[in-house]
């Protein structure tokens, strides 16, 4: 993070400072002395600052200086690439420009800068800047090196069939792993850097001709309108650009698989790529994409289809589950089969309290528990949700505190939220579980479908940047149920994009037709 | 959606949900009943003690399994104990629940009551006052099956069948088997409003418990019929004239019929029905009525003890010939039982004129009464044998002594 404390300014970065001073005057231009541009950026880069000042002669006669973080760029290719043909080399004349200098050196990426705002920046993101005495040009390098892991199988989405690859934190390999797998120019990759003083990178990547252009200028409308101080992670740009942050829905995609991102940019979605982050983000959405895997397509079609009416069944389960559990055995008895019923009797004889408050104390117990596994170590996370579930389950029973059946019940509906293939998704139905179960308590049925009937309403309301949260279902298409209640063979997909860079308009889905309406 | 309605909708799931967060802290304010405080009804009796008042039995579940005590006191060991009886006077139905309420310490829940035992004594004060309580009060089922029992209703409650978790499981067991007439609430209801005015209802009979076993612990059978009329009870038959009667109504399902060939008298051949099928077709021909009863029944021989091979195809004719006539006289002598002697239409004749001639029906609705007894009856009786079974020749005879022709 650049420092920058200076007169009453404080904490105030230099670069809000000219982004403050450009509505008034001019961002301050780099002056031919090289001595007054030296002097300004050490002010900038003053106390606790790592920035290196190398100070050289080209030829023995021009005084030039080189300013680069040594943490951030490669020196070594520094030195062999720029210092020494620089010190080596034998001009013409003594009157060089940044411009000639950029000619002579072996190295294929390097800037013209002319302000001192574009000189520090390029100094904080990790590029060597060089200083001429006599130029009011500076010349910066491509040079910047940062640590990164190799690319890895990603844990979160693992597959059985299909890529290993996941994206890493370095956004550079994230974008090859996607231009790897989406050999076309139309494949755009449009750069913009959010946060005053993270500077983060996130790239907004579609493709051209395939995705709705007013998705892409309203993209760009809400993603230039962000103002704040870092971005880390993609959840701080979904908050900021989705259409209702409130909704417990995520109305973006979150995902490290490459391989999803393309098959979405296929369908003419879009993509941002935050630098620092191995979690893409990908919208427009819908409820149904949002229940999707991309073993879905990796699998044989009705091995997909079965598998994803499971998923239904089970999405609707891990919201409703313990709130018809509760509603029927309190208020609707006649409901259940006369020897169900009787086992239930049976079981719950011993059990001090009412179903409700039994399966509440369950619900968050079983949600503590798979709290506790998520945060702790991988290798003692399995073993203590184990423990957890066992003690639960095993001591709470034979103790007489929780019912046999209620245990069934949360086990069933965390397994059926382990269903969801999107942890965010899952979320949603893990949160809503607690009012409808109250509701139910409180209503029996009634209060459940009530509260059923508020989220649908409030599904129905959703959008994700102007597509309809419930489509295809209302507004119906039916056209894309093939990809939505079944999975057609990829043959017999007629969503293809045929290509609408061509002229040919027809085939473009009706996802992307929709226009934004923010 | 507009952002206002957004914010509506929003405000009204805050204040449910808020509401029934209170509610949840009210718990006086709610109207659940949790299942440990219910007493589930399994079955319901109802007996009428020298024809006087009702009693109400209930059998109720006892999840404590801690051996449930027979209504008498008595405190022998029970058989299963899963199922306690608990029961109630009254002058009607409607005052004997409510005093059997106030005997026990939980809701009385009469939503799963699975069957409906109607002692011969209430039996016999006609079944109006109850199916109309059955029918009327909510939490009844309209599907739970319908027994006359030759004992009290309540002894037949008072049973634990070790076979079974209660006897009114056995009883629901039973009405599924079709060893009866299989008869809900709602077909009782039906069949008595109904044109035919009537009603069969299947007869259930404690047996006398084995030597050294508890007297509780037999099971409940099916023996005989109850016959109704417009709700009143008339009359109990048995086999072989329940079996007729079961012929007539399409019920029967599980029987054996032996037949005695003449030329050897020896022995029997038992045969096994697998489908029974009884069509009736009405016909209005110069004012008379009459209908054509057509019986179809297909079976297996199971037991063959007569020296006769049954590989020859004219042994098996014979006793075709043999069973149709023992099935034409059971069948007839229900017929006769129904039409001359109780005058009673048992068998839905009325439906099938109203259904066929919907203009003489009508016309006649008044006379029906007078209609009924002369209507011809004429029966038609088709008999298959499928299968002589796994053996052709009969088993444990010597050879020479079968006849093969």
């Amino acid at each position: 993070m650049t420092k920058s404390f200076r007169g009453p300014m404080k904490r105030m970065p230099f670069h809000r400072q000219a982004h403050m001073q450009r509505g008034s005057a001019p961002s301050p231009i780099l002056s031919p002395h090289l001595k007054d541009n030296v002097t300004a950026l050490r002010a900038i880069y003053s106390e606790g600052s790592d920035v290196t000042f190398h100070t050289f002669h080209i030829h023995q006669a021009v005084e030039a200086v080189l300013i680069f973080h040594s943490t951030l760029c490669d020196t070594e290719l520094l030195d062999r690439q720029i210092l020494g043909p620089l010190i080596a080399w034998n001009p013409d004349s003594l009157l060089i420009d940044a411009a000639a200098i950029a000619g002579i050196l072996p190295i294929s990426s390097s800037t013209i800068v002319a302000t001192l705002e574009e000189a520090s920046l390029s100094i904080s993101g990790g590029h060597p800047l060089l200083l001429l005495e006599g130029s009011s040009c500076a010349l910066t390098f491509g040079l910047s090196k940062s640590e990164h892991r190799n690319v890895e199988e990603p844990t979160a989405e693992a597959t059985l069939r299909g890529p290993r690859e996941g994206f890493t934190e370095s956004l550079a390999v994230n974008i090859s792993l996607l231009r790897k797998r989406l050999k076309n120019p139309n494949l755009k990759m449009v750069s913009i850097s959010i946060g005053e003083y993270t500077r983060t990178t996130v790239r907004l990547a579609y493709l051209e001709g395939v995705i709705e252009p007013s998705i892409v200028k309203e993209v760009m409308r809400r993603l230039s309108a962000i103002e704040t101080d870092g971005i880390l992670e993609s959840e701080y740009i979904e908050e900021w650009i989705t259409d209702q942050p409130k909704s417990p829905f995520p109305q973006m995609l979150s995902t490290e698989r490459p391989d999803v991102v393309c098959a979405n940019l296929l369908e003419g979605r879009f993509a941002l790529l935050i630098d620092g982050t191995p979690f893409a983000l990908v919208a427009p959405v819908t409820l149904f994409s949002m229940l999707q895997s991309a073993e879905d397509y990796y699998q044989h079609f009705i091995m997909s289809v079965f598998v994803r009416w499971l998923r239904y069944l089970f999405y609707i389960l891990s919201l409703l589950l313990p709130s018809a559990y509760v509603a029927i055995t309190t208020y609707h008895q006649e409901m259940i089969p006369t020897v169900l019923l009787l086992s239930v009797a049976k079981a719950r004889e011993e059990i001090p309290f009412p179903a409700l408050i039994e399966a509440l104390i369950m619900e968050i117990a079983f949600e503590a528990l798979r709290e506790a596994g998520v945060r702790l170590p991988k290798q003692v996370g399995a073993a203590v949700s184990i423990v957890g579930a066992l003690i639960i389950g095993q001591a709470a029973t034979s103790a007489g505190i929780v019912s046999a059946p209620m245990v069934i019940i949360v086990a069933t509906t965390g397994i059926a939220s382990f269903m969801i293939p999107r942890y965010s998704a899952g979320l949603a139905s893990r949160l809503l579980r607690f009012p409808i179960m109250l509701l139910a308590g409180t209503l029996g049925l009634i209060g459940m479908m009530l509260g059923m009937i508020v989220i649908v309403i409030h599904l129905c309301g959703l959008r994700s940047f102007g597509v309809p949260y419930l489509s295809p279902m209302t507004p119906t298409s039916s056209g894309l149920w093939r990809d939505v209640f079944w999975r057609s063979p990829i043959w017999a997909n007629r969503n293809r994009l045929r290509g609408r860079h061509n002229g040919i308009k027809s085939g473009t889905p009706i996802i992307a037709r929709q226009s934004s309406k923010k | 959606m507009t952002a206002r309605v957004t914010a509506c909708l929003s405000r009204i799931a805050a204040l449910t949900l808020s509401l029934s967060m209170i509610a949840v802290t009210l718990t006086g304010c709610w109207d659940r009943t949790e299942i440990n405080d219910l007493a589930i009804v399994l079955a319901l009796g109802i007996d009428s003690p020298e024809g006087k008042g009702i009693l109400l039995s209930a059998q109720i579940y006892s999840p404590r399994q801690s051996g449930g005590g027979s209504p008498s006191g008595s405190s022998e060991g029970t058989a299963s104990g899963t199922t306690i009886v608990k029961s109630a006077n009254g002058s009607n139905l409607a005052e004997a629940m409510s005093r059997l309420q106030r005997k026990l310490s939980r809701h009385v829940f009469w939503g799963h009551s699975e069957a409906v035992v109607i002692g011969q004594s209430a039996a016999k004060r006609g079944l109006r006052e109850y199916l109309d309580f059955l029918l009327r009060y909510s939490q009844f089922r309209e599907h739970a099956y319908v027994y006359v029992s030759q004992q009290p209703a309540k002894e037949i409650l008072a049973q634990l069948p070790s076979l079974e978790r209660s006897s009114a499981e056995a009883m629901r067991e039973m009405g599924i088997m079709k060893l009866g007439a299989r008869v809900t609430i709602l077909d009782l209801a039906k069949s008595i409003e109904g044109p035919g005015q009537s009603a069969v209802l299947s007869r259930l009979k404690i047996p006398p418990p084995e030597e050294g076993k508890d007297k509780l612990a037999s099971i409940p059978y099916i023996r005989g019929l109850a016959l109704f009329k417009k709700a009143a009870y008339i009359r109990t038959i048995t086999e072989p004239l329940s079996i007729g009667m079961l012929i007539m109504l399409n019920q029967l399902e599980d029987i054996v019929f032996s037949v005695q060939p003449d030329n050897n008298s020896k022995g029997v051949v038992a045969i096994k029905p697998s489908t029974i099928n009884t069509t009736l077709t009405p016909r209005i021909r110069n004012g008379v009525w009459s209908i054509q009863a057509h019986v179809k029944a297909r079976g297996d021989i199971v037991l063959n003890t007569t020296d006769l091979s049954l590989a020859a195809p004219n042994q098996v004719k014979d006793i075709e010939k043999l069973w149709k006539e023992k099935m034409t006289g059971i069948v007839q002598s229900a017929i006769n039982l129904a039409q001359k002697e109780l005058k009673t239409d048992f068998f839905g004749y009325a439906a099938e004129f109203r259904r066929h001639y919907p203009k003489q029906w009508n016309a006649n609705l008044s006379k029906w009464e007078s209609i009924y007894p002369n209507i011809e009856t004429g029966l038609q009786v088709d008999v298959l044998i499928m299968r002589s079974g796994k053996s052709e020749s009969p088993q444990g005879v010597p050879d020479e002594t079968i006849i093969h022709k």
